[in-house]
């Protein structure tokens, strides 16, 4: 009966004596995996040289293909020739099980799917569960990579299921929507059109558990609790403008202390109160978003040509970044959750634009913009159905690139509208009258959207009530 | 989800097993269990991971709007649906959708976001639970005393991942919302100054 991973798991756990005692016995006799593994561990200890290393790795790939080869490959360098039992016991629970994961959830392993970068043999310290959900578990860690780089990354578990409406409308195969695949897609495009606006995502591992790793280190805004007065000019256009008007200010006045205590959470607020005539709030406070921001309008308008490439049908103000600079201007827009995308039946990009009716009430994209950049032109002038089939293959089905192809080809059809429109302007225009007037319909900018919808969770606060 | 509730989630909900479940998800999330009407407390079973309800679900919740244009293209009998539903990291939400005769409220909450500030999240959750509780009884209370014509509705919409709305509406009319990012405070407010009329 061939030796398999569990017998190895439990010999892995006996000290390097008996192993290699077992493994002289073993290898003298039937000449099994587990007798190689064991003989060249033993080696390995005793010699400790890459040859030894290069054996065990040689193993692996016999018995696991690539991916045997990828986890063994994370090891730093410098550890390669120390390899303790832990070590590979840990290469070897996580091969067997990584390559167990990836067929049950029919991903394909080839370069674009690979892991190798971000395996917990690379963290730099423990991971971090952020969040305090019991669902959603997501990690934060640091990787070293091969290179030497470390690279601040967010680590989720892929799971089988979970398309939803936007995937079941875009004609992803909801019984195996491979969510991860389509957020590496995007990645990919992302970085083929040089946009910057989508964090690099790539599959990686933690305690065993296949997942997607996005290169990112999200910074905590900065918010301080304070006290302040409600006043129309202090909360003109945030979420909090309602508490202003006298006609509720005077309903609250009547509530009792409970039910005001009920309104103050409502608005996210630790309290609310009357001095006087004067409604006070406590809460946390963050510096409200400056729409008028030409990096943002111009991040915002890209990440929107990217969405409407990849038929990306749920981006919300909720899941895209909006990084700042010490001096409070934007310095990058990033989307995140990118999964709901690349389905097979979009081949129209303003298929992903929210409507009423029912075959569209569950989208929140936008239509294509009526405004874009010479860069942005440029980059989609570059960008060929043959560079996408390249890009893609690999990651999507041939439909999915098919019908990503059509949606190229409709930007591209948008492009020369606006050009023939004079609505291509240069970079640096952003903060222009054409830009400004060119951003203010919510159905085909995400700038006129979310200027409403962001604003209304974050206020800028004036003096604080002392 | 236990194999029981999978054969025969009818038989939970009678024996009352299906809500107590609900509950231990609440717990679990450390938050308020929401206002569930009398009526239905015996209806609610489980519909799937962390999702509770009196009604078939045919779609997802995080989808939220078919929920809320099903109002304009059928009578849609009394019910309630609630609990966890989203995709990614960020795209996660509380839901909590009760159509329960005058009143049609829909909140879907941003929750377990790793990059929001958990307490405020939390804060705003139950607040809203609380209003929406305030709410149904107030409407009630309003119905009762003849204040709102039989037949009419409040629909309330507040999501933190698509427009935030509301308005009156009867029958299957059109739905004709007010965009308002307070949606169930302004209402919440409305039926209070009917009741002081």
């Amino acid at each position: 009966m061939p030796i398999g991973i569990d017998t190895f798991r439990s010999i892995s756990s006996l000290d390097l004596g008996r192993l290699k005692t077992d493994g002289d016995k073993l290898v003298s006799g039937k000449q099994s995996f587990l007798g190689r593994a064991i003989g060249i561990i033993t080696g390995a200890r005793q010699q400790e040289n890459k040859a030894i290393y290069d054996s065990f790795k040689q193993a692996l790939t016999d018995k696991y293909g690539d991916i045997g080869k990828d986890v063994l490959s994370s090891i730093k360098p410098g550890d390669r020739t120390r390899l303790s039992s832990a070590t590979i016991k840990q290469v070897l629970v996580t091969t067997e099980s990584l390559k167990h994961q990836y067929q049950s959830l029919g991903i394909p392993y080839n370069e674009k799917t690979r892991i190798g970068r971000c395996l917990d043999h690379n963290l730099t310290g423990p991971m971090k569960k952020l969040g305090s959900g019991a669902f959603n578990t997501v990690y934060l860690g640091k990787y070293k990579h091969p290179g030497g780089k470390v690279i601040g990354g967010v680590f989720k578990k892929e799971v089988a299921g979970g398309g939803g409406w936007v995937a079941s409308m875009t004609g992803i195969n909801m019984k195996n929507p491979q969510l991860g695949m389509r957020n590496i897609a995007t990645y990919q495009l992302n970085k083929m059109l040089g946009f910057n606006v989508i964090p690099s995502t790539e599959f990686g591992a933690h305690g065993g558990e296949l997942g997607v790793v996005m290169g990112l280190a999200p910074g905590t805004s900065p918010s301080k609790s304070h006290t302040f007065e409600i006043t129309s000019e202090r909360v003109k256009n945030t979420r909090l403008a309602r508490l202003a008007e006298p006609k509720f200010q005077a309903q609250l006045m009547k509530m009792t202390p409970g039910e005001l205590k009920g309104n103050a959470e409502y608005f996210g607020l630790e309290e609310l109160r009357f001095d006087g005539k004067r409604l006070i709030a406590k809460g946390d406070v963050q510096v409200k978003l400056d729409f008028k921001d030409p990096t943002l309008r111009k991040e915002l308008n890209k990440l929107q040509w990217m969405d409407a490439l990849c038929g990306q049908g749920d981006r919300h103000c909720g899941n895209y970044f909006v990084e700042r600079g010490a001096n409070g201007h934007v310095t990058r827009v990033t989307g995140i959750d990118n999964d709901q995308s690349f389905g097979e039946a979009l081949h129209d990009p303003n298929g992903i634009m929210y409507k009423p009716d029912f075959l569209h009430n569950g989208f929140r994209g936008c239509h294509m913009p009526t405004i874009i950049d010479r860069e942005t032109v440029e980059a989609f002038k570059l960008l060929t159905p043959e560079k996408i089939e390249e890009t893609l293959t690999g990651l999507l089905t041939g439909d999915e690139i098919s019908a990503c192809k059509d949606r190229l080809q409709a930007i591209k059809v948008q492009i020369g509208t606006l050009e023939t429109n004079g609505k291509v302007i240069n970079p640096d225009q952003w903060g222009g009258e054409l830009a400004t007037q060119s951003l203010l319909d919510k159905d085909s900018s995400y700038v006129a959207r979310d200027n409403k919808r962001i604003n209304h969770l974050l206020f800028e606060y004036g003096e604080v009530v002392k | 989800m236990t194999e029981e509730t999978i054969t025969d989630p009818a038989n939970d909900a009678v024996q009352g097993k299906a809500i107590e479940s609900a509950k231990a998800v609440f717990s679990g999330e450390s938050l308020r269990f929401p206002f569930v009407p009398d009526a239905m407390i015996g209806l609610i079973r489980p519909l799937g991971d962390r999702i509770f309800g009196t009604r078939d679900l045919n779609m997802e919740l995080y989808a939220l709007d078919p929920f809320v244009t099903e109002l304009e293209q059928r009578a849609v009998d009394d019910y309630l649906l609630m609990g966890f539903d989203g995709h990614g990291i960020s795209s996660q939400a509380l839901h909590y959708f009760l159509v329960c005769g005058p009143l049609a409220l829909f909140l879907q909450l941003t929750w377990a976001n790793p990059f929001a500030d958990e307490a405020t999240s939390r804060r705003r959750i139950e607040g809203a639970l609380g209003l929406a509780e305030s709410l149904f009884f107030d409407i009630t209370t309003a119905v009762e005393k003849g204040s709102i014509s039989p037949g009419q509705r409040l629909v309330v919409v507040e999501s933190d991942f698509s427009t935030s709305r509301w308005g009156w509406t009867q029958g299957t009319a059109p739905l004709a919302l007010e965009e308002d990012p307070s949606a169930l405070f302004v209402a919440h407010m409305k039926i209070r100054e009917i009741l002081s009329q």
